[in-house]
C-alpha cells in the first residue's frame, strides 16, 4: 500500500479530515517532541508544548501555502514554547541536573550508536553533550537543534525561524564552535 | 624546514558547509585543499565532525503519550486555505464597492414628492367609483380604507390642491394634484390626535423605495461580509507570527 506524501496528507487534511492529520502528526510527534524537550528542557512542558503545537497547526492549517509542511509545524512549536516561556516558565538555577535526571528516565528509541563502525557511545557522553547545549544562547542553541539533532536542511531552518540562509549559517558554525569549546572542556572531545 | 602553514583560512562558515555537504563543487574543492595544508583548520574540522556525528546520534525520547487529535478537535476544523480566503476577501470588496458605486449614482431612487396637507389648505376629494365600487370619502384627519366592498376594485382618485405657501423651502414637494396617485403608491395618513387641525404628513413609496431599501440591504449585507472577511484573513494570519 502506498504511503500519501506530506502533501496529499495537508491537502485531505485541509478539508476537514482529521485522520489524514493525524498521519501528519505520527510522522512528525516524536521530533517535535524531541525538539521541544531539548529546547524547553523540561519534559513536561515539552509534552504541552507539543500537544498545543499541533492543536494550533489543526486550526491554522488553510493558512499553510505549501513549501516543507515539517518546517511550517517546527515554526508552530517554536511559537508556542516562546508563548510558554513568556507566560510562566522561570528557570530556576540548578535545575539542569534535575531535568537530566527526568531525561534520564525517559525511554529512548533504538539504541545509540555513533560512526560507521557502529560504536556505542557512553549514556554519561550523551547526557555531557545534553548538558552542554543547554548552556547555548538560545539562538545557536534552536539552529544547532534543527540542523544537527533534527536534521533539517538550512532551507527549512531559514523557513522555519524566518531567517535568512546566511543568518543560519553563522549561527550554525558558531553554536557549533561554542558546543565544541564546552565539550572539550568537559573532556568529551 | 617546517612547512608554512597557510594564513588565508576560509571562513568558518564554509567549515560547516563542508561537514554538511553544502558547499558548490568548486568551493568544495577549494576549502577542502585548503584544511589537507593547514593543521589548524583540519583539527577545528575534526574535531567538528566528530560532534556534529555526536549530535546526530543523540537519542531520541519517546513521548509518553500520543499527540494524535481526537474527535472533539474535528469541530475546530482548519480554516480556509489562503486562496480561498483571498478570493472571499475580494469577492466582498467587489461587492461592497459595487453596492456603494450604485447607491452613490442611484441614490435611493428618485426623489419623491412630500405632500404635506392641512385641513384648511388641502381638500381631499372623492373619487368615482363605477359600478359597484364603494364611494370612499376622505377628509383629512381621517382615513376611510378603501375596497371594503364586494366586486372589483375600487379606483380612488384624489385630488391635492395646496398652495405653494404651505411649503417651507427648499421642500422637496408637489403642488401638482394627483400626485400619489401617479406614482402609483399608496397613500398614508397620519391621523390627528387634536381633530384635524395640525399639519397631516402624507408621503408616498413607490417601488423605487423599495430598490432603495434593498441597495441598503444589500450594502449592509456585503459590509458585513467584508468585516467577516477580514477577521477570517486576520485569524489565519495569527498563525504566521
Amino acid at each position: 500500500m502506498e504511503i500519501p506524501n506530506d502533501d496529499e496528507l495537508v491537502r485531505r487534511a485541509q478539508e476537514g479530515d482529521l485522520d489524514a492529520f493525524n498521519k501528519l502528526v505520527e510522522r512528525y510527534q516524536v521530533q517535535m517532541y524531541n525538539l521541544a524537550i531539548r529546547y524547553i528542557g523540561d519534559p513536561f512542558l515539552a509534552e504541552d508544548v507539543t500537544q498545543e503545537a499541533f492543536v494550533a497547526a489543526w486550526k491554522a492549517l488553510g493558512s499553510f501555502r505549501g513549501g516543507s509542511f515539517r518546517s511550517w509545524l517546527f515554526r508552530i512549536l517554536i511559537n508556542e514554547a516562546h508563548d510558554l516561556r513568556r507566560r510562566h516558565v522561570k528557570r530556576t538555577p540548578g535545575s539542569l541536573d534535575q531535568i537530566l535526571e527526568e531525561l534520564g528516565e525517559f525511554p529512548q528509541m533504538g539504541d545509540p550508536h555513533i560512526g560507521p563502525e557502529e560504536t556505542a557511545v557512553s549514556a554519561a557522553t550523551f547526557k555531557a553533550i545534553e548538558k552542554c547545549i543547554q548552556k547555548l544562547p538560545e539562538e545557536y542553541k534552536l539552529v544547532l537543534l534543527l540542523v544537527d539533532v533534527q536534521g533539517l536542511s538550512y532551507d527549512e531552518v531559514a523557513t522555519a525561524l524566518r531567517l535568512p540562509l546566511g543568518t543560519v549559517k553563522s549561527r550554525l558554525f558558531r553554536g557549533r564552535c561554542m558546543l565544541r569549546e564546552l565539550l572539550k572542556d568537559s573532556g568529551e572531545l | 624546514m617546517e612547512k608554512m602553514e597557510p594564513t588565508n583560512h576560509p571562513e568558518p562558515e564554509k567549515l560547516a558547509g563542508l561537514i554538511d555537504g553544502a558547499l558548490p563543487d568548486t568551493e568544495r574543492i577549494l576549502v577542502r585543499r585548503h584544511v589537507e595544508a593547514c593543521q589548524s583548520c583540519r583539527r577545528a574540522l575534526e574535531e567538528m565532525e566528530r560532534m556534529v556525528a555526536l549530535l546526530r546520534a543523540l537519542p531520541q525520547y519517546a513521548p509518553r503519550r500520543s499527540f494524535l487529535l481526537d474527535e472533539s478537535h474535528a469541530k475546530q476544523r482548519p480554516v480556509g486555505s489562503f486562496a480561498s480566503v483571498y478570493a472571499s476577501l475580494a469577492a466582498s470588496v467587489i461587492l461592497a464597492l459595487g453596492m456603494a458605486l450604485s447607491l452613490l449614482i442611484g441614490g435611493y431612487g428618485p426623489d419623491q414628492p412630500e405632500i404635506v396637507l392641512t385641513p384648511e389648505d388641502s381638500r381631499v376629494s372623492q373619487e368615482s367609483v363605477q359600478g359597484m365600487a364603494p364611494t370612499v370619502t376622505v377628509s383629512a384627519g381621517m382615513v376611510m380604507p378603501a375596497g371594503v366592498g364586494a366586486g372589483a376594485a375600487p379606483t380612488v382618485t384624489m385630488s391635492l390642491e395646496t398652495p405653494a405657501s404651505a411649503f417651507a423651502p427648499g421642500d422637496r414637494s408637489v403642488s401638482s394634484s394627483g400626485g400619489a396617485q401617479a406614482a402609483g403608491g399608496v397613500s398614508r395618513t397620519t391621523p390627528s390626535a387634536s381633530g384635524g387641525q395640525e399639519p397631516v404628513e402624507t408621503s408616498t413609496s413607490s417601488s423605487s423605495d423599495y430598490t432603495g431599501t434593498l441597495a441598503r440591504t444589500l450594502g449592509a449585507l456585503s459590509l458585513g461580509s467584508l468585516l467577516l472577511s477580514i477577521l477570517l484573513f486576520m485569524r489565519t494570519r495569527l498563525y504566521l507570527r
